[in-house]
């Protein structure tokens, strides 16, 4: 399908995105000038809810700090399930105070009735793999030895996220399989980076985006190398390529058609049911990579959001 | 697999099971249509009772006769007396298939527990006795007599659908044009799961997918459907091959639902983009790693309990939700404007 209308003339009233600056500082000024620009357009900043926030110490790594956004407006009395959510902006850029996410943390919450832990995790390229995930993986920790003391239940965990934060929520669920395997009851995957080698990169899509196939691969590929350390090979921290996908949590993957990582999140789906995960993927016809985050923009973006809901929901019975 | 396809392993399996079975059906193909049809359903019905999940308690069934159509309705728990309602036409190539199959009685009664619409699911005229237009006629005439019955039948006749699997999504989106070209009052939702909505097939899912994947022979179906082409020409083919039809404008919301590998993905695909291009309120949802019959293994194929969800999902906010006024507020007079 071509693209959903609504997504363009979004868009025209956002105007022209910054210039992709050459530091990651001025990367991150930029993107978040422009967030605030999509948000001030969107003009949602979604429902008050109670919100709390941590920092805690990652043995070997930097600290991380989170977020618990609640259902209600204030924090409930009984313990409600919680969902540790990674946001995405490609390893470099992006954060649980970047207003469209915080936006959105807020609606997710509201409307499921599940608790939203945002993990802010520390940005590449100053901090890279691994990181990233053992600030994610001390995060579930923290949440499953404190849950009655915030209001969570440990026994009813979600974990998920999107585009770079996806690749991140499948390898703290990966690295928490090997290690105190806490019950995680879902996984959702938006938009996820699966394969860093990127070689399961869609590059039917570039025609679509008006962006040659090589330049897509290029650019995504300098994120990843940003990510990785030096040392490091991309199949490491490539869930798709782990050795082992069997005894994974439910994961329910949703991908957009003008997206070359709609390869990614299709792939691990595939491989995820090989190895006899409970595993499905819906691909959304014209959406774009990450348009699903601005919410009322279109009937699809809408749609993107209930699967994601009824996906938390899951987590309350 | 042709087409590097990654089919779910389930999926697999329930082809298998269903060639197994029907191996020890030596009527199916059989040149009795009365006899061919009733090992189809036999066979639907014994890999349905394996591969969908049971529905959980919360409706009540029972069968309304609409002049010369029947319809099972399914009317969920509820206290309100006017339910959204949905007119749901059942797959099965337009010469099989009935509104009591298990799998579409399954199927549909979840869904009317899941969402609180209410459901017709109609038993539409089959082919090649009853040939196009008659599957079409009987729609028409269901979508009248519910509109026409919304009080005693406790529909909201501001929240009433259609909606169709396969065939039947072809036929529901035919009858939504019809109605719309009839001046007759149409539905205000299209939920349109792998429809059929042309009667010549296009795109290159046709020829990846045309053995193998579950849902052959389409050039039979197409034959028995449509016959020699001799028919009274009284109704426009056009209407069952709702694709083709020239003006797709002025028709309500729809969301079409494909499956990765089913040869008719592409032409469903199509028909969203084209209501889209006419200014109709209009998406689609690809299923992946799905086959043409596959959404309902809800007890075996997690792809097809999200598909459900999907669906669910666009029902309740879509079809279900409080109706904007039919009005404008600001196309109404405004000395006859209420101010509270």
């Amino acid at each position: 399908m071509p693209i959903d209308p609504a997504l363009v003339a979004f868009d025209r009233r956002v105007g022209k995105a910054p210039r992709m600056a050459r530091g990651a500082v001025e990367r991150r000024q930029n993107a978040l000038a422009f967030d605030q620009r999509i948000f001030e357009t969107l003009a949602f900043s979604g429902p008050l809810v109670a919100t709390a926030e941590h920092t805690i110490d990652v043995p070997g790594f930097v600290p991380v700090r989170f977020r618990i956004y609640y259902p209600g407006t204030a924090v409930p009395t009984a313990p409600v399930p919680a969902f540790l959510s990674f946001f995405g902006g490609g390893f470099q850029i992006g954060g649980i105070d970047y207003p469209t996410y915080d936006a959105s943390y807020r609606h997710r919450a509201a409307d499921s009735g599940v608790a939203i832990v945002a993990v802010d995790y520390a940005l590449a390229p100053e901090q890279r793999y691994p990181t990233q995930v053992e600030q994610g993986y001390a995060v579930l920790q923290w949440i499953v030895r404190n849950a009655a003391s915030v209001s969570l239940d440990g026994a009813r965990l979600g974990i998920g996220g999107l585009s770079s934060g996806g690749n991140i929520a499948a390898a703290v669920t990966l690295l928490n399989r090997d290690r105190a395997a806490h019950p995680l009851r879902i996984q959702v995957l938006e938009v996820p980076s699966t394969d860093l080698t990127m070689r399961s990169l869609d590059l039917s899509t570039a025609r679509a985006l008006k962006v040659p196939g090589f330049l897509l691969r290029y650019f995504l590929g300098t994120l990843a190398r940003d990510y990785l350390p030096r040392c490091s090979s991309a199949r490491e921290a490539s869930p798709l390529l782990a050795a082992s996908l069997a005894a994974l949590p439910p994961t329910r993957i949703l991908t957009a058609e003008l997206d070359p990582l709609r390869g990614d999140g299709e792939k691990f789906a595939a491989a995820l049911r090989a190895a006899g995960v409970d595993a499905s993927c819906v691909r959304y016809l014209g959406l774009t990579h990450g348009s699903s985050l601005n919410i009322p923009v279109s009937g699809s973006t809408r749609r993107w959001h209930a699967d994601v809901v009824a996906a938390l929901r899951s987590l309350r019975v | 697999m042709p087409g590097g396809a990654h089919l779910d392993p389930e999926i697999t399996r329930w082809m298998t099971r269903a060639r197994e079975l029907g191996a020890t059906m030596p009527d199916l193909g059989s040149s009795d249509i009365l006899a061919w049809r009733r090992a189809e359903r036999e066979l639907s019905d014994a890999v349905a009772v394996e591969f969908v999940a049971e529905p959980t308690a919360g409706c009540r069934v029972d069968d309304v006769v609409a002049g010369s159509v029947r319809m099972r309705r399914y009317r969920p728990f509820s206290v309100d007396d006017r339910l959204p309602t949905q007119l749901f036409l059942h797959g099965g190539g337009f010469a099989f298939g009935s509104a009591d199959e298990v799998v579409n009685d399954r199927i549909i009664r979840q869904r009317a527990i899941d969402t609180g619409v209410q459901f017709f699911s109609l038993d539409y005229r089959l082919a090649p006795e009853h040939r196009f237009p008659a599957a079409l006629d009987d729609a028409v005439v269901a979508f009248g007599w519910l509109l026409d019955h919304a009080d005693e039948l406790g529909i909201d006749i501001d929240r009433v659908g259609v909606g169709g699997v396969s065939a039947g999504g072809g036929i529901a989106a035919g009858l939504t044009l019809r109605l719309r070209d009839l001046a007759l009052p149409g539905p205000r939702h299209q939920l349109l799961e792998v429809p059929a909505v042309t009667m010549t097939p296009s795109g290159s899912s046709l020829d990846l997918y045309a053995r193998g994947f579950g849902l052959e022979d389409l050039d039979l179906l197409r034959e028995l459907y449509l016959g020699d082409g001799a028919s009274d020409g009284a109704v426009s083919e056009l209407y069952a091959s709702p694709v083709d039809h020239p003006d797709l404008s002025g028709l309500p919301r729809t969301l079409v639902m494909t499956a990765q590998f089913d040869p008719l993905r592409d032409a469903g695909e199509l028909f969203a983009s084209r209501l889209a291009a006419a200014g109709t309120d209009a998406a689609a949802v690809r299923g992946i790693g799905q086959v043409h019959g596959s959404s309902a293994l809800t007890a075996r194929v997690a792809g097809a309990r999200r598909w459900q969800v999907v669906a669910a999902n666009e029902l309740r906010s879509r079809l279900a939700a409080v109706p904007s006024p039919q009005v404008p507020l600001d196309a109404v007079p405004l000395s006859a404007r209420v101010v509270s």
